[in-house]
């Protein structure tokens, strides 16, 4: 049935998205010709309409990206808390398998959309000798960033890189999951509730930052022993001590929210 | 074909009564097979449950009898169905002078006026 | 014949309003039972807590023994009271849709009612009219082989010749061991199909009975017992 849910949610929110990401790509490769004819971008003496349209490519690859992220959340919304959700939430399947089955064709599209803009902006900035050159390192890269050696804050950034997705998608549904409770205007107060989540998530971040704040008084008291190695070290920690933290209240939140968008789904559901 | 159905009596004796008149009138043949009970409600619209006992009725009357698994057949007892159909047009004609005596027609008169209304019909 | 459904003392509030108040009501299987009562009486709410949409205040629910939930939602054919068709979808993607997640779907028989209304499955179902849209929902929800299927309001809001073919339909793919929960105001259309009914007012059961001994006993059709009974 997970198998089921994701397939049909697939066909559903695929073609707009392709659509979009296909004529995404064309535009960038439209902008990267007329950057070329306007002269290119160089360090020094660039056209100023070229700079502008690069820009504006820049802007646009984000729109998609953002574009992309929040239909999935919308289309979660559609299909389980309005008129849709009459069929849906009558079918055969359980909440776990309802959210599984549409959360990964979200975080498959939120992978899809980050590469996607990676390869935008190099057909944008780099040039064929530069594209050539990182295609063929891209291997070696990609070995030193996995590999067993490296450090300890590399790993930390890879699994934060690795869960945001999960984090991501399951902010949507359960601010779609509130939003439904509400009597009228649920997609407005859903996009509330999207907003409050964030904020909260803000001050967590900053509580965070304040736990490392302790560390900050030994770098600063070592950097005026000018001990510089012993400072880049306790840096070093202090970021890599944060970054954990700032996964582990991710973590904590998304099983959070999990179970709330389950618990409303099996029990509060407010269909109109 | 119509079925009018009143929906201030039981459905299920109105139905028996349907298919009572239609063997009589010959639309089902003595020894002949009825149509499936699905067929017939969804001729008459109605829930094959209900057609199910007007059918039952008229079996328990013995005027279709059901084979195990070939269906319902009309009883091929036609004496059965003509004593019927008499009882029926019996009942008809008692009805009919009924309204006529309330009308003020003794049946002798109620008898000459058919008469001839049925001459005028001839000529 | 067994109990196909079965409440004992069902609540349901939405906050300080009752829409249910403590509802003691069995079903047996192979049945068409009318849900009557006039708006706002409960009809709605008692259908969707069938359908596991919303959950009891207070009491229980059984459907062929199981509380709502995955196994009874496998027997369940549930047609809401409104549309939950994806416009932008094809009729095909339905039918897909319904074999993929129901067991008991049977295409063939959806195909075959598709055809005999002329309607192209490889349509979006934004192409075809409104009443097209819900006799084409109807088909799917009687398309399946279920145990019960809930109907909502099936012919309000529909003209006299839609209302004759969604009759038909009900009737034409009733099985025997099935039973059919249909909910309506509309009771002179109905009640030649139904078996029996069920009045229910201000969210509790006032009356249930067999039609054919109302008629016998009372002499009156449910329609105007009916009228009779929710006077004003």
């Amino acid at each position: 049935m997970l198998k089921k849910v994701f397939k049909h949610e697939w066909r559903t929110i695929s073609p707009l998205l392709l659509a979009v990401h296909i004529i995404g790509l064309s535009a960038a490769v439209i902008c990267r010709i007329g950057i070329n004819l306007m002269g290119g971008v160089q360090s020094y003496n660039s056209s100023i309409m070229a700079v502008l349209l690069l820009f504006a490519a820049i802007i646009g690859i984000g729109c998609v990206m953002v574009f992309t992220y929040f239909y999935t959340g919308y289309r979660f919304y559609k299909s389980v808390f309005a008129q849709q959700g009459y069929l849906t939430n009558t079918l055969p399947v359980t909440a776990d398998q309802l959210i599984w089955g549409k959360g990964f064709t979200g975080i498959i599209w939120l992978a899809i959309t980050f590469l996607w803009a990676i390869t935008a902006c190099m057909i944008l900035v780099l040039s064929y000798h530069d594209a050539g050159e990182f295609v063929g390192e891209l291997p070696n890269m990609l070995a030193s960033l996995f590999s067993p050696s490296a450090p300890a804050i590399v790993r930390t950034a890879e699994i934060s890189l690795l869960l945001t997705p999960f984090f991501m998608v399951i902010q949507l549904y359960v601010s779609a999951a509130i939003g439904n409770l509400f009597t009228g205007h649920k997609l407005l107060a859903s996009a509330g509730v999207y907003l409050g989540l964030y904020f909260l998530q803000q001050i967590a971040g900053i509580v965070i930052m304040c736990m490392a704040a302790p560390h900050l008084k030994t770098i600063t008291a070592r950097l005026t022993v000018d001990d510089s190695v012993a400072a880049a070290n306790a840096v070093y920690d202090t970021v890599n001590y944060s970054l954990i933290a700032a996964l582990i209240f991710s973590i904590l939140f998304s099983v959070g929210f999990y179970f709330l968008c389950r618990y409303v789904l099996n029990h509060r559901l407010n269909l109109e | 074909m119509a079925w009018n159905l009143d929906s201030n009596r039981p459905i299920y004796v109105q139905l028996a009564e349907q298919v009572q008149r239609d063997i009589i009138s010959g639309l089902y043949q003595p020894g002949g097979k009825l149509p499936s009970v699905r067929e017939l409600a969804s001729q008459a619209k109605v829930n094959p449950n209900t057609m199910q006992k007007a059918l039952t009725e008229l079996e328990r009357n013995g005027l279709v009898y059901s084979q195990r698994t070939s269906g319902r057949f009309i009883t091929e007892d036609k004496e059965m169905i003509e004593n019927l159909k008499e009882q029926l047009a019996s009942s008809q004609i008692q009805e009919f002078l009924e309204k006529m005596s309330c009308m003020g027609f003794e049946p002798q008169d109620t008898l000459h006026l058919i008469e001839k209304i049925l001459k005028e019909g001839q000529s | 014949m067994s109990t196909i459904l079965e409440c004992t003392g069902l609540t349901k509030k939405y906050g300080s309003r009752t829409a249910l108040n403590h509802i003691d009501l069995k079903l047996e299987s192979g049945r068409i039972i009318g849900l009557l009562g006039p708006n706002g009486s409960g009809k709605s709410t008692l259908i969707k807590l069938i359908n596991s949409l919303l959950s009891p205040t207070e009491g229980s629910l059984r459907i062929n023994g199981h509380k709502p939930g995955l196994e009874t939602k496998k027997i369940v054919s549930y047609l809401p009271e409104r549309s939950y068709l994806d416009e932008n979808q094809k009729v095909s993607t339905y039918l897909s849709y319904f074999k993929d997640f129901y067991e008991d779907f049977d295409t063939v028989r959806a195909m075959d009612m598709l055809r005999r209304l002329n309607i192209d499955p490889t349509l979006p179902i934004k192409t075809l009219s409104k009443g097209t849209q819900e006799k084409v929902q109807l088909i799917l929800v009687m398309s399946r082989r279920a145990q019960l299927y809930c109907l909502d309001e099936p012919i309000a809001g529909v003209d006299p010749a839609a209302r004759d073919y969604i009759l038909a339909t009900i009737i034409n793919n009733y099985s025997e061991n099935a039973s059919i929960l249909i909910s309506t105001h509309l009771i002179a259309d109905v009640e030649n199909i139904l078996d029996e009914v069920v009045f229910i007012r201000d969210g509790q059961i006032c009356m249930q009975a067999q039609v054919d001994e109302v008629r016998i006993k009372q002499g009156q059709s449910i329609d105007s017992l009916f009228r009779e009974v929710f006077k004003c």
